[in-house]
């Protein structure tokens, strides 16, 4: 069932991208917002992806863990953090958040 | 001279009453609103002194960005959903989950964050103000919570558990 925050994070794409958008939701959770639609846009626009939904996605299912740290913490969370300022937080295997600290 | 009954003046009263408290409910709901809706710009702003201290932190494995990024995903998610609809669609989560309830919400008290943060107060000086704002919210999101919405909350349930007999009682007639 789509909500009105998936309507915002599918508008604009072709049906192809709206199928990639989808699939790649998947490995998405919501935390405390009210749908993982809702989690994706707003943190979308928090790290300088706004409208840019599909790319951030995108970006954020790259995020290579290989030569990043990663610390575990007892509330289920798990940080990835990269040298290069990107990092990804997931919680309980899904990701909450994907950004960059660099101007 | 219209005489008003008892029981007159205290329905007026009441009324009264629960009408200040709705005008005071939107008051702060605004306050909310206002509040998260000024979170992002003020993160945009923080960016040079985010990418400093990813640098330091590579280096040092502490997390104090991380943990400040934790606490806004949580905290915005609430805060969110109360600027725009005045309620909470996952109150029973929100304050029942055992490690990120409503009040286990913090930043503070972290060993590395508390060291980071109090240590040079002058450091990173748009980073913490952006923090303090965080902390600013989570406490007018509790107040809020604790008001208006676990109060209505209550009242709802006790509704429906003294309602439970009769629909009991409706479903055995039926």
């Amino acid at each position: 069932m789509s909500d009105a925050w998936e309507e915002l994070l599918l508008a604009g794409y072709n049906e192809t991208e709206q199928d990639e958008i989808r699939r790649l939701m998947v490995g998405w959770g919501k935390a405390f917002f009210t749908s993982v639609a809702h989690c994706i846009v707003y943190h979308a626009n928090e790290h300088g992806f706004p409208r840019r939904y599909l790319l951030y996605l995108r970006v954020a299912s790259n995020f290579n863990k290989k030569r990043a740290s990663k610390t575990e913490r007892k509330d289920g969370t798990t940080i990835w953090v990269r040298p290069n300022h990107e990092f990804l937080i997931e919680s309980n295997g899904l990701v909450i958040v994907y950004g960059r600290n660099k101007p | 001279m219209v005489e008003i009954s008892l029981d007159t003046s205290k329905a007026v009263s009441n009324e009264l009453a629960t009408l200040a408290q709705t005008e005071t409910k939107e008051t702060d709901r605004k306050l909310i609103a206002q509040v998260f809706n000024s979170l992002n710009p003020d993160f945009w702003a923080t960016a040079r002194e985010r990418s400093r201290l990813h640098k330091i932190e590579w280096q040092a494995k502490t997390n104090v960005l991380a943990d400040i990024q934790i606490f806004n995903t949580y905290l915005a998610g609430i805060a969110s959903q109360i600027a725009d609809y005045g309620y909470l669609r996952n109150l029973d989560l929100v304050t029942t989950d055992k490690y990120m309830n409503l009040w286990q919400l913090h930043v503070f008290g972290e060993r590395d964050f508390d060291n980071w943060f109090f240590s040079s107060p002058n450091d990173f000086p748009k980073l913490k103000v952006y923090v303090q704002k965080l902390d600013y919210l989570r406490l007018l999101v509790i107040a809020y919570v604790e008001t208006y919405l676990l109060p209505d909350k209550a009242e709802a349930d006790k509704l429906a558990g003294e309602a439970q007999p009769e629909q009991t009682l409706a479903a055995t007639l039926a």
